[in-house]
Parts: structure tokens; sequence; C-alpha cells
């Protein structure tokens, strides 16, 4: 039994009125990422010489963060609490 | 089969203690005062009981019996000890018939000896007529025992019986007893043996709300972002009388209030901090709603589409958003979460048949426990939302027959990774990082249509003369194009003087046929292999140009050429795709 005694009381990790600055923030972020990795992938073309697999991680690493963030930050700011 | 037979003993073991108890504890109250007001001002029979008892036995009791007249069948009960609000717990014993009369037996378990309770009667008043019409009032009856069921004796008792109206049609008579306005007095009466009946029964007008709730389910979905949603679903109908004739709008709209029994409006009971309210009908309406707020509670006012007359129903669903921080709580002991969750009904002066309280927990809850000061059945199942890969864990608690008196609140307590918390942002992030992993595998794949050859070391003497004999090889092909050209000219103008002019011109500019025999020749000293293939590419070329001279001269003789004409295109195809495929 929990009591006006015993309790901590439960706040989310990220103040809830946060939600839709952090959904902007990484969503504009995450697309810069995502295109700038993009832009690698198509210019780097098939050849292989010119591709470095490290870069190519860490761009695909950076913008899947940044804009799975976003996209979960958008679902929390339009009232979809998961 | 064994298993069955073990069971079955043990329950009549149980059964018998549980009577012995209640005979020997039956005998030893008295009763010394007992005032009971029933109130009937809404549709709820509401009776508070002051009982004023002596324990006459020699041994302390640890319970006190008390009855209810089979004519209260749906009843919510609550004790108290005088001074104290904490309730006390009331266990259903068993019914038992007395002189015709049935009585439904509760043991409440006591401290102190003089105690009240509360006993709050469902659908107890019942309309008669049972049809009306839309501007009529509404008549009810009520049926009780005039006295107080006890299983023990009474020394005195008074009942009091609040009405809604002063329109009493006829009430049941029991010297002394006296109306005053809208109340009728019965009693005192002194030394009434235990289990005495006399039948109580009112026919007087009630226009409250005659309104019941079919089911009521209320969810509490739990997010550890900051969130407790909660949405409520109403299946509401008035029970009251029915409405005669068909509804007429004009009349309704000229004089609401000369429709004194339906309902327009229900005002259902929000925690304070409640935000993001809703209201919607059973298809997606969106009716008019307001809110107030109070010191303690806000109070969530809602108008469905139409208003409910006697008989008819309506199905709708509301909702509302608590922070996390006023209802979840962590037990600073053992770690556990714990939401504290309503279980009630949140309309005054209504009740539901059926009360199912959902509570969706986030993923990864675990050894999920309720605490609650009161009876019900539990089903656990999962559910699968946003984001979710095994499902949230769901906990329905049902309860049957309960009012707004009934409201309490209960704990659910789960224990819960701290990183769980996490699952669904990983989720989203690696959603976008595979599409990450198939773009950068998609662009290592090569969907052009060419099929390449596979690329032959040549030394370096034999490349260049590759080289020259590639270069030659295509002015051949510029060649067989022009003359491709003068064919197309003498089939339009007939000329044949004409195209050998034009061919003899063509030839002049192109005099390579020699000049690649000869690098063949040269090749092969070096690589055969080689050689080889382009003297199959010059037998082609060769093909190509005999063909050509045939399409001459069917075009002089003005006959059919259409067959050579798709010999001459597969040849011309063939011979760029073997260049292509030795040069590539």
């Amino acid at each position: 039994m929990v009591t006006l005694f015993n309790r901590i009381i439960m706040y989310s990790p990220v103040d809830p009125s946060l939600y839709p600055f952090f959904a902007f923030l990484f969503l504009v972020v995450g697309f810069a990422f995502l295109a700038s990795f993009i832009v690698y992938e198509i210019s780097a073309g098939s050849g292989k010489s010119k591709r470095n697999i490290v870069q190519e991680v860490l761009h695909a690493l950076v913008a899947s963060c940044t804009l799975g963030m976003g996209g979960f930050f958008v679902l929390l700011a339009s009232g979809i609490y998961l | 089969m064994n298993r069955n037979i073990i069971s079955l003993v043990v329950l009549t073991v149980t059964l018998v203690a549980v009577c012995s108890a209640a005979a020997t504890t039956h005998a030893n109250w008295l009763n010394e005062e007992v005032t009971r007001s029933i109130d009937l001002t809404s549709q709820l029979a509401k009776q508070t009981v002051d009982i004023k008892a002596k324990n006459t036995a020699s041994t302390a009791a640890s319970s006190y019996t008390f009855a209810l007249h089979s004519s209260t069948e749906h009843a919510s009960l609550q004790a108290f000890i005088d001074g104290d609000s904490q309730q006390l717990e009331i266990i259903k014993s068993s019914a038992k018939t007395h002189n015709q009369q049935t009585y439904n037996l509760y043991d409440v378990q006591l401290r102190k000896t003089v105690g009240a309770g509360s006993i709050v009667g469902m659908g107890q008043q019942h309309p008669y007529p049972t049809h009306v019409g839309q501007i009529s009032n509404q008549l009810v009856t009520f049926k009780e025992n005039t006295y107080f069921s006890s299983p023990y004796d009474t020394v005195s008792q008074k009942t009091t019986l609040k009405l809604a109206s002063s329109k009493i049609e006829n009430h049941s008579t029991l010297t002394p007893s006296i109306v005053k306005g809208s109340s009728i007095v019965y009693g005192p009466y002194k030394d009434i043996a235990p289990l005495s009946y006399h039948q109580l029964s009112v026919h007087f007008e009630n226009n409250s709300p005659f309104v019941m709730l079919n089911s009521l389910t209320k969810e509490y979905e739990v997010s550890h972002w900051g969130n407790v949603a909660v949405e409520t679903n109403y299946a509401v109908e008035h029970r009251g009388a029915a409405l005669k004739g068909s509804f007429s709008r004009f009349d309704y709209q000229r004089q609401q209030h000369a429709s004194p029994a339906h309902v327009a409006e229900i005002v259902e009971r929000v925690p304070l901090g409640a935000a993001d309210f809703y209201y919607r009908d059973y298809i997606g309406n969106i009716s008019t709603s307001q809110y107030f707020h109070h010191a303690d509670r806000l109070d969530f006012k809602i108008t469905p589409r139409f208003p409910l007359f006697g008989g008819w129903k309506n199905e709708f669903y509301t909702g509302y958003n608590l922070p996390s921080s006023s209802v979840l709580f962590v037990d600073d002991k053992s770690g556990r979460y714990v939401l504290n969750a309503t279980f009630g009904v949140g309309i005054a002066d209504i009740y539901a048949v059926h009360h199912q309280l959902i509570v969706v927990l986030p993923e990864g809850a675990s050894d999920i426990q309720v605490s609650a000061p009161f009876q019900f059945t539990r089903e656990d199942s999962l559910r699968k939302t946003f984001l979710d890969t095994v499902g949230r864990p769901v906990i329905v608690l049902r309860r049957d027959w309960t009012s707004i008196e009934q409201t309490q609140t209960l704990q659910i307590s789960y224990s819960m990774a701290a990183f769980s918390i996490l699952h669904e942002p990983l989720l989203a992030i690696g959603a976008v990082f595979t599409l990450c992993v198939m773009f950068m595998v998609g662009s290592r794949l090569d969907f052009s249509l060419i099929r390449k050859g596979p690329k032959i070391a040549r030394a370096p003497e034999v490349d260049k003369l590759a080289q020259q004999f590639f270069a030659l090889f295509e002015s051949r092909l510029q060649y067989h194009i022009e003359i491709e050209q003068a064919l197309q000219d003498l089939s339009r103008s007939g000329s044949s003087t004409a195209y050998q002019t034009s061919k003899q011109a063509i030839e002049s500019r192109y005099k390579d046929a020699a000049a690649i025999n000869k690098l063949i020749q040269s090749i092969s000293t070096i690589d055969p292999v080689f050689s080889a293939r382009l003297k199959d590419l010059s037998d082609q070329d060769t093909q190509i140009t005999q063909i050509q001279s045939q399409i001459a001269d069917l075009e002089k003789q003005k006959s059919s050429k259409s067959k050579y004409m798709t010999t001459y295109r597969k040849s011309y195809d063939d011979a760029t795709y073997s260049l292509d495929q030795i040069f590539n």
C-alpha cells in the first residue's frame, strides 16, 4: 500500500510541454542527416572504391537516432502516449 | 474425480462453520435505538441507518449482522463506526427465510458497539403508470419493510421517508405514522421482534432523472512519458416511465421544463488536473460539453444530441488526460510503480449494472497486483497498440450494481525495468536505421539491364591493336547505317542508279574492310584466341554487307524483302552486341 508518506511522485523524463519543441528539433536535424546520408550514397555511385562503410554507418546511425526520436516525440506531442 | 470430492467436503465444512458462527452471534446484540431515514428524492433509495446496539453477551463480539429484506435486491452497502471515517468490512453471509419473507444477511466486522450504515437500493423504485406522455409527471412506487430488518431484538426504532415531492398518491400506514409535507415518519415502534415484517409502500411523484448505466467501462492507459489517459464508455438507459406516443421536437423546444422526467444533460465528476477533454457519440459525433472548476474536482457536463425519455438509450464515451504526477507513484521501499485509480460511477444519482475498470499498463510491466477495499473479479490480457511488440498488459476488474456512493480508490502496483521506457523510441530508431541499411544495400546492387562480360586481360601491344580495331569496326557500323539510309532512299524512289552512285560515294569514304583483316592478322600472331573473336566479328560485318546487297537486289526487282529485313536487323544488333561484349 502506497500512502502519502512512502511515495515518490512519477514525473515524465521530459517535461510534456517540451514535446512539440523536441519533435521539431529532432525532425529538422534528423532530416538534414538523412539527406546528407542519401547524397553520400548516391554520389558514391556503385563504384566500390569510393565508399567508406564506417562513414556510411555513422551517417545512418546519426540520421536514424535523431529521426527516430523526432518521430517518437511527434507521437507524444500529438497525444498518442506510448 | 478425487479432487472434486475433496473440494466439496472442504466447502461443506466451511459453510457449516459460517452458519454456526452466525447462529452464535445473533443473540448477542440488542438494538437499543434505530433511526432510519430513506431518501427517495432521486431514483435511488438511499437509506441511512443509525444503530445504537448493545452487546448483551459476556464475551466481546467481532461482528454485527444486519438483514436486508428481499425487496432491496441490489444494494451498495457501507458501514461506519460513529465518528470514524474508515469503512468497515461487510461480508455477505447467507439468506434467511422467516415468516415467508426472505432476508439477505450481512456481517459487519466491528470494533465498537455504536454503528451507522448506509444502504443504497438500486432499481427499487418502479414507475407506475409505466407509460406517460411527453409533458406528464412521473409517478413511482416504492416497497420496503416498515421495520428495520434485523436478526436482533430492537427496543426502539423510527423510519423517516423523504420523498421527491409532496404529491403522494397513497402510502401504507402503521400507527404511529404521519405525513409532513414531502416526508412520512413511521414510528417510533417499541420492542420489535427479530425479522419482523410489515410492508411499507408509497406511490408518489418523482421526476428526478431515472437514468441507469447498463454498462460502464472506464479505461486507464498508463504511459511513463507523463500521461494517464482516461476514457469512459457509457451505455445509458432511461428506466423511468416510458414515453407514450411519439416524441414532439416542437413541444420539447418550446417548453423544455414541461417535460419533467426527461434527461437533457449528464454531469460527470472528474479529478482535478484533468485536461484535453473529449466527448463523442457512439458513432463518433462530437457533441456539446463544458467543464466547471470546483475546489476539489471538475464537473464535466455533457449534453447528448437528443434528450433521454423513458425507455430511451444512448451510448457515448468521454475522455481526458491526467498528468502522471497526480496518479502514478513509486513505492520508495520496493521500487514498484503504483497507480491510484478510481473505481466507481462518476455521476451522482445514477447506478451501473455492469461496471468494469480496464487498466492498460506500459509494455514490460510485470507482477501486477491490485489492492482494493472491495470484492471484484479480475481478468488479465494483452493489447497491442502503437509501437508495441509483445503487447501491453491489460487488467480488467469487474463489479456489478454500483453507484457513486461506492466510488473508491484502488491501487494497482507493478514492477517495470527502468529502461523499458526506452523501448518505443528505440523501436522508432531501429525502423529508420533499417531503412538506411536497405538504402546502403540497394546502392551496392547493380540494376542495369545490360549484362557485362568478363573483362579479359590483354597484353599491352594487343590492347593497342584492339583499340585500333574498335575504332575501325565502329566506322564499319557507321558505314552500314549509311548504306541502310541509301537502301531506304532506293525503296522510296525506286531509282537503282541513284542507289549505285550513293553506295559508291559511301564506299569511297569508308575503306576500312581491308584494314580490319590486316589488324586481325597481326593480332593472331600474339593472341590467337582474341583474334578469333575479332574474326567472328568481322565475319558478322561481311554477313551484314551480303544481306544489304540482297535487299538492294530485291528492291530493284520490286519483290518482298521483309524476310531479309528481320535477318538484317538481327545481324546488325548481334554485331553491336558482340562488339560491346568484347570491348567492355
